[in-house]
């Protein structure tokens, strides 16, 4: 069969990925927790008959890149010959294709006159699947058992029944089944979304042009992203960046990578990358691929259509047994928010020096993925929150870096404070802005937060598995980093119980290896916790910023007057006007504490 | 003995039931990666007659780029 024409093309790719945003609101309107249902930490897809993506809605980028691999690996696991109408396979494997285990994966072979026409798939966070750590993200896990439970391609439902043995066996080892249940059938309700769409574009066009469509709009794709590429500079770009520790010992970890950029054909190679850690920040070959498809959107078109056939043009290389393709069984679970986030931080780099007018400054480098768990003291209920924070992103040549914004890897939403206080036993104290927290430059990154919330329960379980305590993100193009934060580190986590003075680490508190990683801590009622992000860094000489931009940031509290001095080389008066004749003093001078060192 | 002239209640397995026992289970969990690449490679290969099916990883594909990529990487810029 011949390509279609351009108009009947377009009509169905633009259809389909509403046809993903269908699925997502569908799913949100449905979802019982709010990592879900406010959050939006899940994504939607639609794979057509050859299991290969053919489109997606603007969700979670760390699963969108790599859903792929688990619904391939899924439909080969179980075989497309024992696939039947009315099946459901759920799928949850690190190992195969997944990111960390609360990442769930469901979908749905959709037959039209006995044939398979699609499997639309949707990935959602559950709040809990047990494991060591109440919500997860068991900062002290060595193997990737002590995360939780581990689910590999199973149907749920078989030829439309409901395979309620799997559901017992499944939700008999979660602390909040009700919930998780919930969110599951919310995530099946994506799904049948998605069936009725499938079919009513079968009907409307027959099966032959809805199949050609598919193999249209990956070849499509293929061609903007060579096209893309093609526009790139030829060569071979390296870049190396570290994680503080991997929660079980001290000692920073490398994750290394070159860049080839050849013709209309982009290669990443992890050579040199740190072998697997016993900790919970291994990534899976999933994660990787993610961070490398997400990166390249960002540094060509990030318009053109997320498919299979965008990804061919790109070559992997993810050593096995190492930080960015760990073996099993090894622990995994912040792999997917920390060690993700530093691929990022060195493919940015490798592209500043391919396209140095893509340069964009590190944002804060973390998910800062804190749990907890504790009985409500008014409803006995076991409750559970997972708050991942908001933090800086870095500056870049159109502008600041973004402000309190979540972690590119994962693009969620803030979980507001009111939805927050009324589902669980938390109160909040402090939600503000992390004052001088961002790196300088000609654009300065955002802003970091500081949050304090007090514990209200008679008791509670608390872990986290955060990163970028040691080591700042960077500048680029001369932008600086970011100076530590107040309480001591970049990114930060401290505690005040009722019996301490002031605010406390938790390595002074518990013992803890790291500052940053730790699982199981048990607090008592009236325990403050502090979560502190880092701001992004700078882009550009700071010494070139506009002064007005500068007295603008000192009004709005953003960057303190000394900061204001001593990085820009601006001098804002007690009343909030510029100091025309000291700023040209500084500025002439050319010196500041960061141009000394 | 209380039991005497009856069925026990449990019958002593036969040796056919033990050598099978004995032989330990079979099951394993095929989670095999391409040693050059990293991808993962299913034992499953994908039975369908539409044209075009995902392939199953080819690792001559990996060994083609590697050398080309990896092993000449530094001259490869400056041959061409």
């Amino acid at each position: 069969m011949t390509t279609l024409d351009p108009i009947t093309l377009q009509v169905i790719r633009e259809g389909l990925i509403s046809l993903c945003r269908s699925m997502g609101h569908a799913m949100s309107r449905a979802a019982y927790s709010p990592i879900l249902s406010e959050g939006f930490d899940f994504s939607c897809a639609l794979f057509d008959s050859q299991a290969e993506m053919v489109a997606q809605a603007e969700f979670n980028p760390v699963h969108l890149g790599s859903m792929p691999y688990a619904v391939e690996w899924s439909i080969k696991e179980i075989g497309v010959e024992n696939l039947e109408p009315g099946d459901v396979i759920l799928h949850n494997d690190s190992f195969r294709g997944g990111t960390h285990l609360t990442d769930f994966t469901m979908m749905a072979p959709v037959f039209y006159d006995g044939v398979l026409v699609a499997i639309p798939a949707v990935r959602g966070h559950q709040i809990d699947i047990g494991g060591s750590a109440p919500g997860g993200f068991p900062g002290d896990a060595t193997e990737v058992f002590q995360e939780g439970i581990r689910c590999p391609p199973i149907k749920i439902h078989r030829a439309g029944v409901e395979a309620t043995d799997v559901w017992k066996l499944l939700l008999a080892n979660v602390r909040l089944p009700r919930v998780v249940h919930g969110d599951f059938r919310a995530m099946f309700g994506a799904i049948k979304v998605a069936e009725r769409r499938v079919i009513e574009y079968c009907e409307k066009y027959g099966v032959e042009v809805f199949a050609q469509a598919h193999a249209d709009i990956k070849d499509y794709s293929e061609r903007r992203m060579r096209a893309e590429i093609a526009k790139l500079p030829d060569g071979v770009y390296e870049a190396e960046d570290f994680l503080d520790d991997d929660g079980i010992a001290p000692g920073r970890i490398r994750i290394a990578c070159r860049l080839i950029i050849d013709g209309d054909v982009v290669v990443t190679d992890f050579l040199g990358t740190d072998p697997q850690c016993r900790g919970p920040v291994n990534a899976t070959f999933g994660v990787t691929a993610s961070q490398v498809y997400t990166v390249l959107f960002q540094m060509t078109d990030p318009r053109m259509p997320s498919n299979h056939g965008a990804f061919r043009p790109i070559k992997i290389f993810a050593p096995p047994g190492t930080m960015v393709n760990a073996n099993y069984p090894a622990a995994v679970f912040g792999g997917n928010t920390e060690t993700s986030s530093r691929i990022m931080d060195v493919l940015h780099r490798c592209f500043a020096q391919a396209v140095p007018e893509r340069a964009i400054g590190g944002c804060f480098g973390t998910c800062h993925n804190f749990t907890a768990g504790s009985r409500h003291p008014e409803e006995g209920d076991y409750s559970i929150i997972y708050v991942y924070h908001e933090g800086g992103w870095g500056g870049r040549v159109s502008g600041d870096g973004l402000t309190a914004e979540i972690n590119p890897v994962g693009n969620d939403k803030n979980q507001p404070v009111e939805i927050f206080e009324s589902h669980f036993p938390w109160l909040y104290e402090e939600y503000s802005l992390n004052e001088d927290s961002a790196g300088a430059g000609q654009t300065r990154g955002g802003l970091g937060i500081r949050q304090r919330m007090r514990l209200l329960s008679e008791e509670g379980v608390i872990n986290l598995i955060s990163e970028r305590f040691e080591l700042p993100p960077t500048g680029a193009l001369g932008g600086t980093s970011p100076r530590p934060s107040p309480c001591g580190h970049y990114n930060d986590f401290r505690l005040k119980r009722p019996t301490d003075e002031d605010f406390v680490h938790v390595t002074e508190a518990f013992g803890t290896v790291s500052p940053s990683k730790f699982a199981r801590k048990v607090i008592p009622k009236g325990t403050i916790v502090e979560n502190v992000t880092i701001g992004g860094g700078g882009y550009g000489d700071p010494f070139t910023r506009d002064p007005e931009a500068v007295r603008d940031d000192v009004r709005d509290g953003y960057v303190s007057r000394q900061a204001a001095k001593e990085l820009y080389g601006v001098v804002v008066s007690g009343s909030g006007e510029i100091d025309m004749r000291g700023t040209d003093a500084l500025r002439r001078k050319g010196t500041s504490d960061v141009a000394a060192g | 003995m209380h039991c005497e002239g009856k069925e026990p209640l449990m019958s002593p397995p036969d040796r056919a039931g033990l050598e099978e026992f004995s032989a330990g289970s079979k099951y394993d969990e095929i989670l095999q990666k391409c040693h050059l690449c990293g991808r993962m490679i299913t034992s499953h290969p994908i039975v369908h007659d539409v044209e075009g099916i995902s392939q199953d990883f080819d690792s001559s594909q990996c060994i083609e780029d590697l050398q080309r990529y990896r092993t000449r990487f530094n001259e490869l810029f400056v041959d061409e």
